[in-house]
This record gives structure tokens, C-alpha cells and sequence, in this order.
């Protein structure tokens, strides 16, 4: 079983400058898993990229992880609140 | 081209890189290893012949093949370990190789782009439809590596079974193809949209091609690329071809 937030976690841990700050949960939600990612707000920029292109990476390499369990994993990003 | 380069600094006295032959790729890559005397984990293959071209339907045969292998650098060694890493906790069994290729950006002297191929059984998952799972991992691959506005040189390109090199030889046989029959209907023909750097192959196949002009229209991700005759129809055999790439024997999985 693959370990989806820890995988999350691996790669946002190397994208972000506060590593302290990143978060990982997950949470099955019917038959598919959500990933929830939070990171600095300082960091978001950079997480989610122009037009959205580093975060769609991450949830494209997550999603890839999962289709060899024939599972949906989605990875959902929040900021600090 | 200098044959092998002496070295000196940082690392023990040996040389950074070997040419050998050998019938198949693999008989001179070995060779080479071992005039360096270091593993392929440490190694870097330049593959410069194949010996022969690879024909549809047929095993990759080399005749003559022949190889360069130059110790591995740091920047490759980092991508490559971080890249192994990944694949690990995606839990997908697989292999990474270096390997050196591609032009380099052009009007520089930056080396050749450091390609990091993988290869296992059952990678379809990492390729998705029309490699579309490959560049994802390429782009968080060189975010993790915090490349992604570096220098160009510096990025590193993934390979799965050489996907990448397969499809690329695809679509330049495809703008071939349709540059022939642009100019013997004189008619512009617009392609399906593809992606920057499969369009990319397009306009540099057909760049020395005094018969046609292309050009990209449209926005992305509906961005085509338009091939225009420069000249009158030529007439000739009729056209056959439906306009649609064929599909090699061993294309792949896609998901």
C-alpha cells in the first residue's frame, strides 16, 4: 500500500524554503483518497506555479502512484488559515 | 572530438571517459566500463551508433555499435538519486540509467542535456496518455532539484524505455510525411494540436525544407501547427495517408 501523504510530503518538503510548515493528511473519501497539502503561505507561489503548472505535476505524479492500486487519489492544496 | 579526457582535480587520478565497440550496445558499454573500471551505476552512456537504425518490427540489432561513457557527474548523480528516491515511495520497481543526448540549447556551450531514463517492466502508469505522466514527473523531478528556472542545460529530461525518443522519431516522420503531401496538393494542412515540444520536432523537421513553411496558431492547449506550401501543387501518386501518425509495434500502453 502505498504511502500517498508520505510521497506528498517527499516532494513538497523539496519544492517549499519552510519545510516545518508543510502538512500532509490523508483521508478516504468513498473509493478514492484525498490528500490534503498545506504549506507557508509564503510558498504557495511556488507550489502551485504558473497557471497552476507545479501543482498539477504533483497531483499528476500522486495520481500515478495510485492508478497501480486502481485507486483515485486526489491532492488538495490549502493555505494557513 | 578528443577520444577521453585526463583529469586530475577532486577525484582519483583516472580518466572521465571511454569510447569502445562491440557488436551489441551492451557488449560496448560493458567494454567501456571496464576500461574505466567503474559499474554502470557510476556511469553516464553516450550512445554514438547504434550500429544500425532501428527498423519498425525489429529488435534494436547493432552492428558496430558504439558507445561513450563518461563517469558520472554530480548534477546527474543528484538527479538521478532524487528520481530513484521518487519512484521508490511511488513503490514502482524500475531502474534509472544516465544517459547523454540531444542537442544542446542552442548558441551555447553548455553539454548536452543530462537524460535520466528509466526502465522496468510495466511503466505505462509513469507515461500516461501521450506522455503526459512522463512530464509531470520531469517537471516536479526539476522543481525538487530546484532547476525549474535555472539555466536550461542544467534541467534534467526523463525517459521511460525510450518513449520520448520513440514518439519524437514518430511525429518527425509524420511531418515528413505531410510536408510531401502539402506539396504535392499545394493545400495547408493543419495538424492536431500537440504539445510545445512536439511541435517543436515539427518546425525544426521541416525548417530546411524550402517547400514548406510552418508556423503554430491557435491558443493552448489547442495550439497546431499549420504546414503551408511556398509554391504551387506538384501533382503526384495519390495520397493514401489518413493523416493520423501510425502506431509503432511497440508504442506502449497508454492510460
Amino acid at each position: 500500500m502505498t504511502d500517498y501523504a508520505d510521497l506528498t510530503k517527499f516532494i513538497a518538503e523539496r519544492i517549499v524554503s519552510d519545510k516545518d510548515a508543510v502538512v500532509v493528511q490523508t483521508q478516504p473519501r468513498g473509493r478514492s483518497t484525498i490528500v490534503r497539502l498545506q504549506v507557508a503561505d509564503s510558498d504557495m507561489g511556488k507550489v502551485i506555479g504558473k497557471s497552476g503548472r507545479n501543482i498539477e505535476a504533483i497531483r499528476a505524479v500522486v495520481r500515478a502512484a495510485g492508478l497501480r492500486h486502481h485507486e483515485r487519489v486526489q491532492v488538495e492544496l490549502k493555505d494557513q488559515k | 572530438m578528443s577520444e577521453t579526457t585526463e583529469v586530475g582535480v577532486g577525484t582519483a587520478p583516472g580518466r572521465q571517459s571511454a569510447e569502445a565497440e562491440g557488436s551489441t550496445l551492451e557488449e560496448a558499454i560493458s567494454r567501456a566500463l571496464g576500461e574505466l573500471g567503474i559499474t554502470r551505476d557510476e556511469a553516464e552512456v553516450e550512445v554514438l551508433s547504434t550500429g544500425q537504425r532501428q527498423i519498425a518490427g525489429e529488435r534494436l540489432s547493432a552492428v558496430g555499435a558504439r558507445v561513450r561513457v563518461h563517469r558520472i557527474d554530480e548534477h546527474a548523480a543528484r538527479g538521478r538519486a532524487m528520481l530513484e528516491e521518487l519512484l521508490t515511495r511511488m513503490e514502482v520497481p524500475c531502474r534509472v540509467t544516465v544517459r547523454r543526448g540531444g542537442e544542446p540549447p542552442a548558441g551555447s556551450d553548455m553539454p548536452a542535456p543530462v537524460i535520466l531514463d528509466i526502465s522496468g517492466d510495466d511503466l505505462g502508469l509513469l507515461i500516461g496518455w501521450r506522455g503526459e505522466t512522463l512530464r509531470a514527473l520531469q517537471t516536479a523531478l526539476n522543481l525538487m532539484l530546484g532547476e525549474e528556472d535555472g539555466a536550461q542545460g542544467r534541467r534534467v529530461i526523463l525517459d521511460v524505455e525510450r518513449y520520448r525518443a520513440r514518439r519524437e522519431d514518430q511525429v518527425r516522420e509524420l511531418a515528413l510525411r505531410l510536408a510531401a503531401r502539402v506539396k504535392r496538393s499545394g493545400e495547408r494542412y493543419t495538424l492536431d494540436p500537440m504539445h510545445a515540444y512536439e511541435r517543436r520536432v515539427i518546425h525544426l523537421t521541416l525548417a530546411d525544407d524550402p517547400g514548406v513553411r510552418t508556423e503554430s496558431a491557435g491558443k493552448e492547449p489547442q495550439r497546431r501547427v499549420v504546414i503551408n506550401p511556398t509554391g504551387p501543387a506538384q501533382g503526384g501518386p495519390p495520397e493514401r495517408f489518413t493523416g493520423r501518425p501510425r502506431r509503432g509495434p511497440s508504442f506502449g500502453r497508454r492510460y
